[in-house]
């Protein structure tokens, strides 16, 4: 392309595919798939859905060509990549949380939720999570009070006073732990407490496993949260002679105090889904378990685990039952996180 | 209240980049001394070197004698969080606390360095917003976010949480040049009024500010990219802007120098 | 390592001065001219230098105008600030000088010269020649920006005042009709005052150079 041809004056108007156009060029396609899957041996929904896709995007393209130019008809293009790419991203999702609702939701119930699994037997149709329900509660409870605070600190120190190599290994360590294996974690408490201490099989230990799983997300989230106070509101605190710890504790931590929760929020929400490390360390159990210290105890993500490795419907119902449960325990805390960190926007 | 400072053979770097070298300087009490010169002659630099907020920053330090009322701010055993307690600084963009209402802005020296008593609180709050002109547009509604203001007002909230704690030098780092022309102009009366009681120290990009609400001025220079900022010349304002001694003075001022 | 910067504004100072320095010649060439066609009686001449002052008066008006434009415009500071302020005061000064030396010439036309005694005639000449020098050190300290010349200005002013009182003596005598010495007295007049002018020039020029208005 010359200057020439770029600059030459040209009208400002052209033609344009409107809407009724592409979906006059779909339905046309359509048909035509329709036509060609009945005389052709191809078959099946997924096949049709392909060939469809394949042929409507080539068919938008050639007429967007035609019609509206070659620059319009790559950006239809790429836009309806674009499109297709989101679609199947998110198609998964989706049918996940479509077939768990659909198939947990007939399971579900008032009892489910109130009863445990004590006394029932592999073919009753009875029981429930309560005591699973309460297990996922104590052991993120005990998971959470064990690393928010250490958490916290570990991220105060590196924001605020951390300079020099120290704050760069206990950088290093804590990216290195975000991409530990949970099944190591698990492993790692049960040679550790369980049979080395010999504590045996607890709530308290899963609270540990899953700390060790907590811990570097908290510190990274909220390393970032600090980060993001403004150095200017810690200058004017100096300013005012008001000394480094003292600033920490009330200007730099109420401003950052929003985006905090929001980070520890969703490390609950990731650790609570977390099925692996219990294996090694509450077992599960089948009765209610109120005290985490001392022997087994169930959780949510157990419960699916055991119930869905039956061979009997009336167990995989409750599993599905379960994990129903889970997930909207998890979604309850990640959108009470989002609406928190709009919260804050909105009011800056 | 107001104190004299003195500076002598003032230098100061961060990690190894000398960015002043060797300034003497008498600042005088109940003045307005403003600091003149291009970007990154050091006259920030020399400010936060008054009241040790150049050391905060990780490998910096300063060297000299800085003399508030004939003591030594950089003596041995001396606490820079006292000095700074003592000396009030006003920045660039206005920086209230964005959690705290109107009153505990005003405040907070006071409050985090552990006074505790409410109507004590009280009356130093009404005091500081009155003489930074700001009693009147925010006194009925102390209560709201300090970050709800406009941009001059915050600047005058900040310029009254500087107060608040009755230091005796009051150090400004281009106060106005994030502000509009009428917010300026308020602040820069309120500044007027201000020297009868403290001493002002204001760094400067705008000469007819300098020109309009200093006393005396001092102009920085830096001789060549990379080079330690000096001081050039110091004079009554009156001098400077009409005749200055020294001829890279007079071709800042002039706008002959690039 | 120094760049040009606000070019368009020094471009309109050089102006400005350029334009005071042909003000400057134009009136000091202008006052020997006139006495040389005062005592000839020329009234060409006379006639010439009364279409030069029109040059001068519009001269005079540009200058102003953009010495103004530059004062609203520019901010101008420190010595840019001392210039302006200065030109402002010496440009009027000029004007009426060149109207004072019009003044002298339009009398030739008049035939006064001729009616005069031979040590009035030299009294007048020398007048002439004082004035005429005097206008030249104001021009010349004016370029070199020379704030001493103030001084030596005094002096030969005083010189002038020391002719015109011998002058008016002359003319007292009453060697002379009472028209005659009547214009007479206003040419010595205006002698006097062109000096008294140079000197205030002077002043103004002491303050371009060294800031302030006393010594």
């Amino acid at each position: 392309m010359s200057v020439a041809t770029l600059t030459a004056p040209v009208s400002l108007r052209r033609p344009t595919l409107g809407r009724g156009h592409l979906l006059l060029l779909a339905a046309a396609t359509f048909l035509v798939t329709l036509g060609l899957f009945a005389v052709t041996p191809l078959n099946g929904v997924a096949d049709f859905i392909v060939v469809f896709g394949v042929a409507y995007v080539s068919v938008q393209t050639a007429a967007s060509y035609a019609i509206e130019g070659g620059r319009v008809a790559r950006n239809r293009l790429a836009l309806t990549l674009l499109v297709g790419a989101v679609v199947l991203a998110v198609l998964p999702l989706l049918a996940v949380l479509v077939y768990t609702i659909g198939r947990g939701g007939k399971a579900i119930s008032g009892s489910f939720l109130s009863q445990t699994m004590r006394g029932v037997g592999p073919l009753d149709n009875s029981g429930g999570a309560y005591h699973s329900i309460i297990g996922t509660v104590e052991q993120v409870g005990l998971a959470s009070a064990i690393s928010i605070p250490i958490g916290l600190l570990a991220a105060i120190y590196v924001v605020e006073y951390g300079r020099g190599r120290f704050a760069f290994w206990v950088r290093f360590f804590v990216d290195v732990m975000t991409g530990l294996p949970s099944i190591v974690a698990g492993l790692f408490v049960y040679a550790f407490l369980v049979i080395g201490l010999h504590q045996g099989f607890s709530g308290f230990a899963a609270g540990m496993a899953l700390s060790v799983l907590m811990l570097p997300v908290v510190v990274r989230a909220s390393e970032e949260m600090l980060k993001l106070v403004p150095n200017e509101l810690r200058e004017a605190s100096y300013g005012l002679g008001i000394p480094r710890w003292r600033t920490i504790v009330s200007v730099v931590l109420p401003a950052a105090s929003s985006g905090l929760t929001t980070g520890v929020m969703l490390a609950i929400a990731r650790v609570t889904g977390e099925t692996a490390p219990l294996l090694l360390t509450a077992f599960g159990f089948d009765s209610l378990r109120s005290n985490p210290f001392h022997g087994p105890q169930s959780a949510l993500p157990l419960y699916v685990f055991q119930q869905a490795g039956s061979a009997f419907d009336v167990a995989v119902n409750r599993a599905w039952a379960g994990a129903l449960t889970l997930i909207a325990i998890v979604l309850l805390l990640t959108v009470a996180a989002r609406l928190l960190t709009r919260r804050n926007r909105l009011a800056t | 209240m107001a104190k004299r400072i003195e500076v002598e053979h003032v230098s100061a770097w961060f990690g190894s980049f000398k960015a002043l070298d060797d300034v003497t300087i008498t600042i005088e009490p109940k003045q307005v001394t403003a600091l003149i010169g291009p970007s990154g002659c050091g006259k920030s630099t020399f400010l936060r070197t008054i009241n040790r907020l150049h050391e905060v920053v990780p490998g910096a330090r300063a060297e000299g004698r800085v003399l508030l009322d004939e003591e030594d701010v950089y003596g041995d055993g001396v606490d820079p969080v006292a000095v700074r307690r003592s000396i009030g600084m006003v920045f660039q963009r206005p920086n209230p606390f964005p959690t705290m209402s109107i009153r505990d802005n005003v405040v907070a020296g006071l409050k985090l360095n552990g006074v505790r008593n409410k109507s004590e609180l009280d009356d130093a709050a009404e005091h500081s917003l009155r003489a930074a002109g700001l009693w009147d547009e925010v006194g009925h509604r102390l209560g709201k976010p300090g970050a709800s203001l406009s941009g001059g007002q915050q600047q005058r909230l900040c310029i009254a949480r500087a107060i608040a704690v009755q230091p005796a030098v009051l150090l400004m780092d281009e106060p106005c040049s994030a502000l509009d022309p009428i917010s300026t102009l308020r602040i820069e009366d309120l500044i007027s009024e201000l020297k009868d009681n403290y001493t002002i120290v204001i760094v400067t990009h705008n000469m007819q500010e300098a020109a309009r609400v200093s006393d005396t001025t001092a102009f920085f220079n830096i001789s060549g990219a990379g080079e330690p900022g000096k001081l050039v010349e110091v004079g009554p304002t009156q001098k400077i802007f009409t005749k200055p001694d020294d001829p890279r003075t007079e071709d800042y001022i002039t706008g002959r120098f690039g | 390592m120094a760049e040009d910067l606000r070019v368009g504004f020094h471009r309109e100072l050089e102006e400005i001065d350029q334009k005071v320095v042909q003000l400057f010649a134009l009136v000091s060439e202008g006052l020997s001219a006139a006495t040389d066609a005062f005592l000839a009686g020329d009234r060409e001449a006379a006639k010439q230098l009364i279409d030069r002052d029109k040059v001068i008066d519009s001269l005079y008006v540009d200058v102003e105008e953009i010495v103004y434009r530059q004062l609203a415009t520019q901010s101008p500071m420190a010595g840019d600030l001392r210039f302006l302020l200065s030109v402002l005061r010496i440009v009027p000064e000029l004007e009426r000088s060149g109207d004072l030396a019009e003044h002298i010439a339009a009398r030739a036309a008049r035939g006064v010269a001729s009616a005069l005694t031979p040590r009035i005639r030299g009294l007048v000449e020398q007048m002439g020649l004082v004035g005429t020098e005097m206008w030249r050190m104001a021009a010349d300290a004016y370029a070199e920006r020379d704030g001493a010349a103030a001084t030596e200005l005094n002096e030969r002013d005083d010189e002038l005042d020391e002719l015109h009182v011998s002058l008016t003596a002359e003319l007292v005598s009453g060697q002379l009709t009472v028209p005659i010495a009547l214009e007479m007295a206003l040419v010595a007049r205006f002698y006097e005052r062109l000096g008294d002018h140079a000197v205030n020039i002077g002043e103004r020029i002491r303050y371009i150079a060294a800031g302030s208005l006393s010594g």
